[in-house]
């Protein structure tokens, strides 16, 4: 299981000693295809990383009464999903549903809040992950909200695509 | 035929009073009814321009009616591949912030701006 942690953008740069307390910590989980992780607004206990598959990254729109999930990312192998439990007030802001079967690592806050305590190193290198990963998806969606409001705004609705 | 002066001036006073009340309270009418004109065209203009104030999803000139909009798998599909168009085009952008990225035309290439 230490390989797959060394494979995790997360934790590059930590030695081996380091990935066997996060390895000590991680649980193995197992999603069919079109299992969810979890929710939109559900309470944030783990961060996880994706081992194999793939898990789509939603966003429920609602139109007339019908509400669906939106793909807006989809996140692969050695990538981190679920930073809200890292994060106050340790919430998701997307669902996550597997979009083939899909094995993860998950890290619960707590557990790795004692780790935090022993090895400021994980810590850093953690949170230094998961800024990294906020500030690219703030852009992200800056950028998106930013093209549909000049979209809206420009004159008959002129569209930013070709 | 002092009396009757008296009691034609006492009829003139109090119809004259009766007058003045009556004038009065159709001039209030008025004043309260021209109010709630203003009232209400004040409320119409405030909420023409809620609609008019730009929404994330907005897309004016090319919205579908209620009435042939079915939410179904093609629609999601299409939705999805919006944000995934999209994304392609900002993802230069969150590497590389500019106003030529943040703005540029799905499917041209970075170097024709």
């Amino acid at each position: 299981m230490q390989d797959r942690l060394q494979a995790a953008e997360l934790f590059a740069g930590l030695d081996a000693v380091r990935l066997a307390r996060l390895n000590a910590i991680a649980r193995g989980l197992t999603l069919r295809n079109g299992d969810y992780l979890f929710l939109l607004g559900d309470t944030a206990q783990y961060i996880s990383v994706v081992v194999s598959g793939l898990v789509d990254l939603c966003l429920p729109i609602s139109i007339d009464d019908v509400v669906k999930d939106i793909t807006v990312e989809a996140v692969g192998p050695g990538k981190m999903i679920g930073w809200s439990a890292l994060v106050k007030p340790f919430r998701f802001t997307l669902s996550a549903r597997a979009a083939a079967p899909t094995e993860i690592l998950a890290f619960e806050r707590l557990a790795l809040e004692q780790v935090f305590s022993t090895d400021p190193t994980i810590e850093r290198v953690i949170r230094n992950g998961i800024s990294e990963l906020m500030a690219s998806r703030l852009t992200m969606f800056q950028a998106l909200w930013a093209r549909e409001l000049q979209r809206t705004l420009s004159p008959g609705g002129q569209d930013t695509q070709a | 035929m002092e009396a009757a002066l008296v009691v034609l001036v006492v009829a003139v006073l109090f119809g004259g009073m009766v007058l003045m009340l009556a004038m009065g309270y159709q001039g209030s009418e008025a004043e309260r009814s021209r109010q709630a004109r203003a009232r209400e065209a004040d409320a119409a203009a405030r909420a023409a321009a809620m609609v008019a104030v730009p929404g994330f999803f907005a897309r004016s000139g090319r919205t579908i009616t209620p009435s042939n909009r079915v939410f179904d798998e093609v629609m999601v599909n299409r939705l999805e591949h919006h944000v995934r168009l999209e994304q392609a085009v900002v993802a230069q952008f969150v590497h590389q912030p500019s106003v030529d990225n943040l703005y540029r035309r799905v499917g041209v290439p970075n170097h024709v701006h």
